[in-house]
């Protein structure tokens, strides 16, 4: 109504420090970093303590070839099948006979270069075979006859090189552990951040809005700031309260993730390209606005906290698609699924962060996603506004499509 | 003449039903405005339209010398009707909130907060969340936000309702201090005896349509007198019983009518050789007039 920037920088200001100052937002920002910690230090802990260093390693079908010989003295282990060659082994994953190939190069000793050959889809950090796989190397230093510098290597984590082979034995590079982990990490971790800042930050956003509608406190903002005005202050200042959360919990886990790599064969050296961190940043900004402005329109067409809640809930199904199939669009990030769920507004930035966690080829349309999804963003804030503005003018009246078009059309 | 308020020809539906029906009154600067009505004729949907919150279907609003309400908002103070405040968050905040958007500074909203906690006694609760307030309390705390940024115009809807009659008397003193100040009172209510004490200026409301406006001496002037005030030491027998009430200290009121004028009364006393102490004609009060032209409006409906 009076459009004032001054007004939308003093909501943005209260939004920012109200939510700060409740007991939930607290809880949830300190509990989770605590939650990371306890996750970092206690539970190796806990695992050292219970787990049996001396039992032997389950080996579930695992095939390998060793030309550099430091399996040699080894005998035969169930689950573990020593191979001729890699075609046989290629052949034998593609008969699905075996769960992961490994082939230990001639050079080994001196490289720590060993091949992954995996069926399917998923990440090789989160499959068990290589763990288990480097057990196996472990066992041959503890059957002996080994020089120094073959148990020195072994006892130094493998540096895997990825292929994914096809139902036909087609053996297909994939890079390393590393390459698929730097590219699929960050992705993930923004789509996880974004789904909480959905959750948290436009959850407020919600109950602040039918929470002024429902205590009338609405009607003295109305007459001292503008529809646009409340809306931006309120999406932005309780946005702000959510990636100061989220920036908390990041500086934690840039100190914990270290940490936990360290267990992982040598993941500690993890590198982020820049540029898809900007895209990632701006993706995560363009989704929460997305969903923000859903949320207040949401808000502020509901007469109660309960009502708006429940809808809510539909809108927020969207974002957690992607997530959810994330098995289908990671293996296939330039799928028509993958590729539909890229331009709409909802799924968009939890789709595109999925693709790229997948590897896309097809970048333009990430790009295009992003522009979609701010577009879209900045169109329902517009809107929020309105019937923000139409549900006060909708006072005392039943709803009907006239009454509603006539409220919106009116609210300025 | 300047004019706080010009209200012309306003219409507002709901839906079929019309709830302000071709309404015009205006409200001169630096005049307290009564605008009375029954419960539901129209009183808050005309107030939420005169400022801008609900859009008209026909008419004209004019705010502060011909100012749209967007325009003249930052100069007006208001109390809905409709209480409520942040449960959660503490009054002083509150107050600093509703002060900033009304164009102070930080400190100068929080400072105008507490001085004005001071004045209507809430200062000891100004770190309590609304919340842990009582209704009355709460009232005060939204009175008060409605004057922190020193109004050129305070529209008060129902502004005494639900409060002890304290507090009445010290919003009625803080009002009456704004008044002094230059600002101009409007406030709705259906309490004719704040009306009385407090206007010059009233308008009368009763389903959608203004029955009257103007001064409100006036208004009564023009009525003409209703009753005759007789203090004697006894009353005699011939006038009619029915328009016949009696008062303190041996008074009685009669109703006056076309069969029962007042020299009728006199000739009766006369007739039965008493002698008056007093003979007093009396101006009808506005809640008889408000009763008088509601009924009217109801009966011919």
């Amino acid at each position: 109504m009076f459009g004032k920037t001054d007004d939308a920088r003093i909501i943005f200001e209260e939004e920012f420090s109200r939510q700060l100052r409740r007991t939930s937002w607290r809880v949830f920002t300190f509990g989770v970093p605590i939650i990371m910690l306890l996750v970092t230090y206690v539970l190796p802990l806990v695992i050292d303590n219970f787990s049996d260093d001396e039992s032997t390693p389950k080996i579930e079908s695992i095939g390998y070839v060793d030309h550099s010989g430091v399996t040699d003295s080894l005998a035969e282990i169930p689950g573990l099948l020593r191979m001729s060659g890699l075609d046989i082994g290629t052949q034998a994953l593609a008969d699905d006979e075996i769960k992961a190939f490994f082939v230990i190069p001639e050079d080994y000793v001196a490289t720590g270069n060993v091949d992954w050959y995996r069926r399917g889809s998923g990440l090789a950090a989160e499959d068990s075979s290589g763990d288990a796989f480097f057990n196996v190397l472990r066992m041959a230093v503890a059957d002996g006859g080994l020089s120094e510098t073959e148990v020195a290597r072994i006892l130094q984590p493998a540096t895997y090189s990825l292929f994914k082979v096809d139902e036909l034995g087609r053996p297909d590079s994939s890079g390393s552990v590393k390459d698929e982990i730097a590219q699929a990490a960050p992705a993930f971790v923004f789509a996880l951040l974004l789904l909480f800042s959905i959750f948290v930050g436009s959850g407020s956003l919600l109950q602040s809005v039918t929470e002024e509608k429902e205590n009338r406190m609405i009607e003295m903002l109305v007459t001292s700031a503008s529809s646009m005005s409340i809306m931006l202050g309120k999406i932005l200042g309780l946005g702000a309260a959510g990636l100061l959360q989220i920036a908390i919990w990041l500086s934690v886990a840039a100190f914990a993730i270290p940490q936990i790599s360290q267990q992982f064969n040598g993941l500690a050296s993890l590198t982020l390209d820049p540029l898809l961190m900007v895209l990632l940043v701006a993706y995560y900004f363009a989704g929460y606005f997305v969903f923000a402005a859903f949320m207040a329109s949401i808000g502020a067409a509901s007469t109660s906290v309960r009502e708006a809640s429940q809808i809510s809930a539909i809108v927020m199904i969207p974002g957690v698609v992607p997530i959810y199939l994330s098995a289908v669009i990671i293996p296939s990030p330039d799928g028509g699924l993958a590729r539909a769920l890229t331009f709409f507004p909802l799924t968009s930035s939890t789709a595109s962060m999925m693709r790229i966690a997948g590897g896309t080829e097809m970048t333009y349309e990430i790009f295009l996603g992003l522009a979609t999804t701010a577009l879209a963003g900045v169109g329902l804030l517009w809107l929020s506004a309105r019937v923000f503005r139409a549900g006060l003018l909708l006072y005392g009246q039943r709803m009907g499509i006239r009454t509603v078009w006539q409220a919106l059309r009116y609210a300025d | 003449m300047t004019y706080a308020l010009e209200i012309d020809g306003l219409t507002k539906r709901f839906g079929d039903k019309t709830v302000v029906d071709d309404v015009s009154f205006s409200v001169q600067n630096g005049e307290v405005f009564g605008f009375l009505g029954p419960n539901g004729s129209g009183k808050t949907t005309t107030i939420r339209t005169a400022l801008g919150i609900l859009h008209q279907d026909a008419g004209e609003i004019r705010l502060l010398d011909g100012l749209t309400a967007s325009q003249a908002m930052p100069r007006v103070g208001y109390l809905p009707e409709e209480r409520g405040l942040l449960r959660k968050e503490k009054v002083s905040n509150i107050l600093r909130y509703l002060g900033r958007l009304r164009g102070l500074e930080k400190a100068e909203a929080y400072d105008r907060g507490l001085e004005l906690l001071h004045r209507v006694g809430l200062y000891e609760h100004r770190d309590k969340k609304v919340e842990g307030l009582s209704r009355g309390m709460t009232q005060l705390v939204q009175f008060v936000a409605s004057l922190i940024h020193h109004p050129e115009l305070i529209i008060l809807d129902e502004p005494f309702s639900g409060l002890d009659p304290l507090n009445v008397q010290l919003m009625k003193e803080m009002l009456a201090a704004e008044q002094k100040r230059g600002a101009t009172i409007i406030f709705s209510t259906h309490v004719m005896s704040d009306v009385e004490e407090m206007c010059e200026q009233v308008a009368l409301i009763a389903d959608s349509r203004l029955l009257l406006f103007g001064e409100l001496a006036e208004i009564r002037r023009s009525r003409g007198a209703n009753a005759v005030v007789v203090e004697a030491p006894e009353h005699p027998n011939t006038l009619p019983a029915a328009q016949k009430h009696a008062g303190k200290g041996g008074q009685v009121e009669y109703r006056l009518s076309d069969e029962l004028k007042p020299e009728m009364i006199l000739d009766a006393y006369s007739s039965a050789g008493i002698v008056l102490t007093r003979f007093e004609q009396v101006m009808p009060s506005l809640n008889d007039i408000f009763i008088e032209e509601v009924s009217n409006v109801r009966q011919n409906r």
